[in-house]
């Protein structure tokens, strides 16, 4: 096949130039990704048809960037990290899902969606985007805020239960409302394929570690490259989903004592081929499909919205935090991405109901921007809810700051001692 | 100097330390897993307050200052270094020691006491690096010595009474 290097390159630019304005504005790339891609042809405002080839090239390079995003995320886990915040993480995530797993399936159920619609449904709207979340808690500076470790404690929760959640719908959707026996059976397969390849990597692990041991970083890429597509592969085969290949080899390589390295070598790839995955999302919506979804679309943004903000003023009260924290919790968290558009795409290519498809993607196309913004200004938004309530913020810890303890400071003298 | 550092992770981002010394006030530091630092401190309404983004390079040279590598603070003039079994100490012998006048080799420093002076910093800020045996010593002047623990012990010793050769 000819490629048309001109018309690729000419979508990269865009990619690029997303970029560029989001480092100026201090905001996410990610919803500049899929704006500029659904404002660009094939279906957007200008009219010019790049050849079929460009296209798939896109396509291609974003179906390797969500691989890469998931890999990269199972890779950050870590058993012992994972053990040492269980408790207070398994409190703070099951808090997040009663309260929105029970309003978005309350949506779903008035929508009048079968049982795949209705679990998918749940899905986009109950998993924010780590990887928009985690980018815009750096970009604007929280990174030090109490209420910061809350956040990204519910993110790593939010990636278990996707690791678990995605099977589960995948199977469902692709059993095209089979018998309940069936279903059991491609539910059971792919917890089976889950148990089995964990099982054997925990086994191997010392093996894997030895087999991994290269000392030329091309060979030892090549390897990891060609290990995760096939996993992927594999899992496709076996109906699991590639992205939960992806994140399940993710999280057995972050056991070995190589997950550094390969963390860094990754990084760059994830950041490129993740891009196109967010650029080819924006691609592939055809806008005037989409009327049909706004009312549905607008009404689970607020109710994400508002979801997000019990669950923040919930942990506000459980974890000590300061209003102004639990409204930054509420506000960051609604940011909708990677997974909602994974779950988005799985929904389409099962063949479920043309509405949902619209409803999905105009939800994450709303809330993949919203969110960003709605943290940008979350400290305005409390501003004006402080106002508006009448909240008075009790400052308990900043009184005592920089008063020095005479006694303390006699306690330290001298270093040695 | 209990918890003095607080470590968190933060997953996906790195890691936060929350230094808390014992003048009030607390100070976080993020290190990145992109190789950045942040320094943040807390304002009176409790809120994370940015103060500087630091590159890796940049963040080792800052480290290097507050250890005291670059410029000793005159409060610690004995400071010291220990790299297992070597220690490197920063001494200021009294301005009476019976040291002065005489070169190094004529005191026999070596030969008596095991150390090896590596500089003598004047009290100008000027050091002679490596000094030879017919370098000498003035009062007020930092050696700096590397040796072990015992030897430098006996160094000090050593300046306060040197035996008459």
């Amino acid at each position: 096949m000819e490629y048309n290097f001109l018309e690729i390159g000419a979508f990269l630019i865009f990619m690029a130039l997303c970029g560029f304005i989001a480092s100026r504005l201090n905001f996410s790339i990610v919803p500049l990704l899929i704006a500029v891609g659904l404002l660009l042809p094939p279906n957007g405002l200008i009219a010019y048809t790049p050849s079929e080839s460009a296209l798939e090239v896109i396509h291609l390079f974003g179906n390797i960037g969500v691989l890469f995003l998931l890999f990269s995320m199972g890779l950050e886990f870590s058993i012992k990290k994972l053990i040492e915040s269980a408790r207070t993480m398994i409190k703070s995530g099951v808090i997040y899902m009663i309260i929105n797993v029970a309003l978005s399936l309350i949506f779903a159920l008035f929508l009048g969606w079968n049982t795949a619609e209705i679990l998918i449904a749940i899905g986009i709207m109950v998993i924010s985007s780590s990887a928009i979340v985690a980018k815009t808690l750096v970009d604007l500076k929280r990174t030090a805020n109490k209420e910061t470790e809350v956040i990204l404690g519910l993110m790593l929760f939010q990636d278990i239960f996707v690791a678990m959640y995605l099977p589960i719908v995948s199977a469902v959707a692709f059993s095209h409302g089979g018998h309940i026996s069936e279903l059991a059976v491609s539910v059971g397969a792919a917890f089976l394929f889950i148990a089995a390849f964990i099982w054997i990597s925990l086994k191997t692990n010392k093996w894997l570690d030895k087999v991994f041991n290269i000392a030329s970083d091309e060979t030892f890429f090549l390897a990891i490259v060609a290990i995760l597509i096939t996993i992927a592969g594999v899992a496709d085969h076996l109906q699991v989903e590639e992205a939960t290949g992806a994140l399940i080899l993710g999280l057995v390589l972050a056991e070995t004592s190589h997950h550094e390295r390969i963390l860094r070598l990754i990084v760059p790839f994830r950041d490129f081929f993740g891009a196109a995955f967010f650029f080819s999302f924006g691609l592939s919506i055809i806008p005037t499909d989409l009327s049909g979804a706004v009312g549905a679309a607008l009404t689970a943004t607020a109710i994400t919205i508002a979801g997000s903000l019990i669950y923040g003023a919930v942990m506000g009260r459980t974890a000590q935090i300061s209003r102004r924290g639990a409204v930054n919790i509420g506000l960051t968290i609604t940011s909708r991405g990677e997974f909602s558009i994974i779950l988005a795409n799985l929904g389409a290519t099962a063949g479920l109901s043309p509405t949902l498809k619209s409803f999905s993607i105009l939800y994450v196309f709303l809330l993949a921007v919203l969110g960003p913004l709605l943290s940008k200004e979350s400290e305005n938004i409390y501003n004006r809810l402080a106002g508006a309530l009448n909240w008075k913020e009790p400052s308990g810890r900043g009184k005592s700051r920089g008063i020095i303890d005479p006694a303390l400071l006699k306690r330290d003298k001298g270093p040695e001692s | 100097m209990k918890n003095l550092v607080k470590e968190t992770d933060l997953p996906g981002i790195g890691k936060k330390f929350a230094v808390t010394p014992i003048t009030g006030g607390e100070i976080i530091l993020i290190v990145h897993d992109n190789g950045l630092r942040e320094i943040y401190r807390y304002d009176a309404d409790d809120n994370a307050k940015h103060i500087i983004t630091l590159n890796d390079s940049e963040a080792r040279k800052i480290a290097g200052i507050l250890g005291g590598m670059a410029y000793t603070p005159k409060a610690l003039e004995n400071m010291e270094l220990s790299l297992s079994d070597l220690t490197i100490e920063w001494h200021k012998p009294e301005p009476n020691a019976p040291i002065y006048g005489k070169t190094i080799g004529d005191l026999g420093v070596r030969k008596n006491t095991g150390v090896n002076i590596i500089a003598i910093i004047g009290q100008d800020g000027r050091s002679t690096v490596n000094p030879g045996p017919d370098s000498s010593m003035n009062p007020g002047d930092t050696i700096v010595l590397a040796g072990t623990r015992e030897q430098i012990k006996a160094f000090k010793t050593f300046v306060s009474a040197p035996p008459t050769p």
